[in-house]
């Protein structure tokens, strides 16, 4: 019956579809921000972080002493450890004095452990050479913003008055704030970053092959009162942090219910409204020997097909509208998760749009056909 | 001729708020199998009542009432649901045709609840549809058909499982004289037909001989019981010629 009725058949799909789109546009917004929280975590692979024990989250750099990462290296069962530095600078074009904020990042120079493994143009080996620097691709378009093309392998730019020549561009995923990373050496980092007394903000390690990461990072942070951290205990904790200490959550929270509340109206209201309409059609069937079993399935399989088509349609056209946008710029992950989730929102749209009918349903006389 | 429906002492009250509303009050009625049965009177007076409580859509406070060998106050609603679905065929003063669904997937209905698959009921009712004069209409919307063709697929909708019992409220009011006549013509047993009882609701005077017999209701009460004969006499006593509607 529903089906004949196109514009409400139309209406209904349209609000599910809406209120699909929303709730999945709000959650894969909250996981793309949390996967920004941790951007540093996915773009220097290193399987323990150990850092300052009273760090919670990658963002939050405490000075170590240069000393602790021999200390981290002395622990049995830990095959190698360096010491790292992320920090926020400011770098700057020469010529068309273009600036913008970064993210430095200083890897063990003899290593280079933690180093970017996507490279897009030149060597990261050359970040031995002398004032040398490895640029992520969006830091290399928005610097060269004001010039003909992007930064390149070989262009020159400045951080704290100090020459760095790009010798590798590479893929990164966006930091907090948007904030894109310059990768170089640890002992350069010190030069380019803003001077402080303590350098080192991590250390990274690897356990030996018979040792698992857990009980690597558990011994570390017993044996040298630091904080050791797995790469997936810090991701957590990272996100964790960014849950309670941030409004992310509310306003996220608020755009998934709203969409969740359009989805309950629109879909409720409007399938509340086609039973009363054809109250009298439905009384004539429940008189011709239909049961109210029969039309309350009826009712849910209406009302079922009106929630997939209307949820196929708007996780269809959120993922068209993101593969549109250029990789990883958005905060915007569309993972499974997601679809999981609005799945079972639209699931209970359409339960509760299915049960106000039903409701009305069976409240139907089938003698009211016989009412003129 | 066997009784087909047969009611003694039938009462039936309506209840609003603290207010009871006594509407049948005490109906004896034998209806043979294979009769074409009118019950008329003026509004008000029971007769929607009547045929609502004899094909089951509603539940008569006190009496007997057998319909096609079911006493229906000691079946249960499920019971009585499955009794309408299989033995009673209805025709609506407002047709009550499903706007949404086309001429021949309406007459598909009464099949489609009995379990028939879509491709079995589409045939029997397409074949039932040519019968009343609508086969070049299976595919229309009954919205684009004129009131006489509408009430002809009412009919088909009503005739297409062969139930034994059809009850008709009103089924000529909305028509003209003319196609009021087809549509009795309809409901008429053919030839090879299976036997079957209509109960016909009705103030148009202009199809009373078609009844076998008919009833006159007054009050919620049957006044008196005419057969065709007597009722052509008793014509000019009855409201409907003079006039029936109220």
């Amino acid at each position: 019956m529903l089906y004949g009725d196109r514009s409400k058949y139309a209406l209904l799909i349209s609000g599910v579809c809406f209120s699909a789109i929303l709730m999945a546009q709000g959650l894969a917004m909250f996981f793309g921000i949390l996967s920004f929280s941790y951007a540093t975590l996915d773009n220097i692979r290193a399987p323990i972080w150990v850092v300052d024990p009273k760090v919670e989250q990658i963002a939050d750099n405490q000075p170590l002493k240069d000393t602790d990462a021999d200390r981290v290296r002395s622990v049995e069962g830990i095959a190698w450890a360096s010491p790292f530095y992320s920090g926020q600078t400011q770098a700057r074009v020469l010529g068309t004095g273009q600036t913008k904020p970064i993210t430095l990042i200083g890897l063990d120079s003899a290593t280079l452990a933690g180093a970017p493994t996507r490279v897009v143009s030149g060597s990261i080996l050359d970040l031995r050479r002398a004032q040398s620097v490895a640029v992520d691709e969006e830091i290399a378009v928005r610097l060269g913003r004001d010039r003909e093309h992007p930064l390149q392998v070989g262009d020159v730019f400045e951080m704290n008055d100090r020459r760095a020549e790009i010798v590798a561009i590479v893929k990164a995923k966006q930091g907090q704030g948007g904030a894109s990373y310059v990768f170089t050496t640890f002992d350069r980092a010190r030069e380019y970053g803003f001077s402080q007394r303590k350098m080192t903000t991590h250390v990274l390690a690897a356990p030996q092959p018979e040792l698992s990461v857990e009980e690597a990072a558990e011994r570390i942070s017993r044996e040298t009162g630091l904080r050791a951290y797995t790469e997936a205990q810090f991701k957590q904790a990272s996100s964790h942090w960014m849950l309670t200490n941030t409004p992310i959550p509310f306003v996220v929270g608020l755009i998934v219910g709203i969409g969740f509340l359009v989805g309950i109206i629109v879909a409720g209201q409007t399938f509340y409204n086609f039973v009363l309409e054809n109250t009298r059609y439905l009384g004539a069937l429940k008189a011709m020997g239909a049961s109210n079993s029969r039309i309350a399935r009826m009712t849910i399989l209406q009302a079922g097909i009106v929630g997939l088509t209307g949820y196929g349609i708007g996780m269809g056209l959120l993922t068209l509208f993101f593969r549109g946008l250029p990789e990883g710029r958005a905060p915007l992950l569309l993972q499974w998760p997601v679809a999981v989730i609005v799945f079972a929102a639209v699931t209970v749209i359409v339960a509760f749009a299915s049960f106000l009918g039903i409701r009305r349903v069976v409240g139907i006389e089938s003698a009211i056909v016989f009412r003129s | 001729m066997s009784t087909a429906i047969q009611t003694r002492d039938l009462r039936k009250s309506f209840h609003t708020g603290d207010v009871v509303t006594p509407v049948l009050k005490g109906i004896d009625l034998d209806i043979a199998a294979g009769e074409l049965f009118f019950i008329v009177g003026p509004s008000g007076c029971g007769k929607t009542t009547l045929i609502s409580v004899l094909c089951g859509t509603l539940h008569a406070d006190a009496g007997d009432v057998e319909v096609l060998g079911h006493d229906l106050r000691r079946l249960s609603q499920g019971r009585v649901t499955q009794f309408r679905a299989r033995h009673v065929g209805f025709v609506f003063q407002q047709f009550n045709l499903i706007p949404t669904l086309t001429v021949v997937e309406n007459v598909s209905v009464p099949l489609r609840l009995q379990g028939r698959n879509a491709r079995e009921a589409r045939r029997a009712a397409a074949s039932m549809l040519e019968r009343v004069g609508l086969a070049d209409k299976i595919d229309e919307r009954p919205m684009r058909l004129s009131g006489g063709q509408q009430q002809r697929v009412a009919i088909a909708r009503a005739l297409v499982h062969q139930p034994a019992l059809i009850v008709c409220d009103e089924p000529t009011s909305a028509l003209d004289s003319q196609t009021g006549h087809q549509v009795m013509e309809l409901l008429m047993p053919q030839p090879g037909d299976t036997p079957r009882t209509v109960i016909v609701v009705t103030h148009d005077p202009r199809i009373y001989h078609f009844a076998d017999r008919i009833a006159e209701m007054e009050d919620g009460t049957v006044r008196r019981t005419l057969s065709r004969s007597e009722a052509a006499g008793a014509l000019g006593s009855f409201p409907a010629t003079q006039p029936v509607m109220s």
